[in-house]
């Protein structure tokens, strides 16, 4: 099976370098403090701001771009397991300085005699840039905030 | 280790649990690990949770399933075990 990806131009590039630092300092994040402690340390380091009123960035093609620049840094530079967790904390504390109030969101399904665990961003109710297939192989532990 | 019989037993703070299709799913967020539990290791869960103790668990079990109820203790006291060793569960100070 192929898939086709889009084609990535100067301003993808540049923030997929910009995604870089950010994975890996959410990855020493979660590995000194856990998750649950590591969100409350970065809810503090990154307020709340005030949504402008005409703009919808979680359902905004902008989010989706930063959501696919942290998916090519993560590609690149994220060899441990948890890959999905530290791309969503990094859009998730994204969308929080463009006032969308965002949670994070577990999951899991059973591959053959293994669990696989997935994370993944929502804004009431949606999941913000995951596709349907993902969602629907998963089974939600609930929002976690 | 070894868990007294009658030590506080409580899930860890940052374990969220879900259930599976037969089975249940424990998720500690501080570590990223999951755990799978059957059926009878959901029951077993879910007893200990509710007493708090493993002769407590114990007689819960005792009462539900049709075995011998030395053999629900050493099952109950494995999974313990294991529970605690993937911090999972905690054993509360005597």
């Amino acid at each position: 099976m192929s898939s086709v990806r889009p084609r990535i131009g100067a301003g993808d590039v540049a923030r997929v370098a910009a995604a870089v630092p950010v994975l890996l300092v959410l990855d020493a994040m979660v590995r000194l403090l856990g998750v649950r402690r590591g969100q409350q340390v970065l809810e503090r380091l990154v307020p709340l701001r005030a949504l402008a009123p005409d703009r919808d960035p979680a359902g905004g093609v902008e989010a989706a771009g930063i959501a696919l620049a942290l998916d090519r840094a993560a590609a690149r530079v994220c060899r441990w397991s948890g890959r999905c967790l530290r791309r969503s904390l990094a859009l998730w504390a994204w969308l929080r300085l463009r006032g969308v109030d965002a949670q994070i969101q577990f999951g899991v399904r059973r591959q053959g005699t293994a669990l696989v665990g997935h994370a993944w961003v929502s804004h009431d109710g949606l999941a913000i840039a995951e596709t349907a297939e993902m969602l629907a192989a998963h089974v939600s532990f609930g929002e976690v905030k | 280790m070894s868990v007294p019989a009658h030590a506080k037993l409580s899930p860890v703070e940052s374990v969220l649990t879900r259930t599976v299709g037969d089975e249940m799913v424990l998720l500690n967020l501080s570590t990223e690990y999951y755990f799978g539990l059957d059926p009878v290791g959901a029951a077993m869960w879910q007893a200990i949770c509710d007493t708090g103790t493993l002769t407590g668990a114990q007689e819960v079990l005792s009462g539900v399933y049709d075995v011998e109820t030395a053999r629900v203790g050493n099952d109950l006291r494995d999974l313990v075990e294991q529970l605690v060793e993937h911090h999972l569960l905690e054993v509360a100070d005597e």
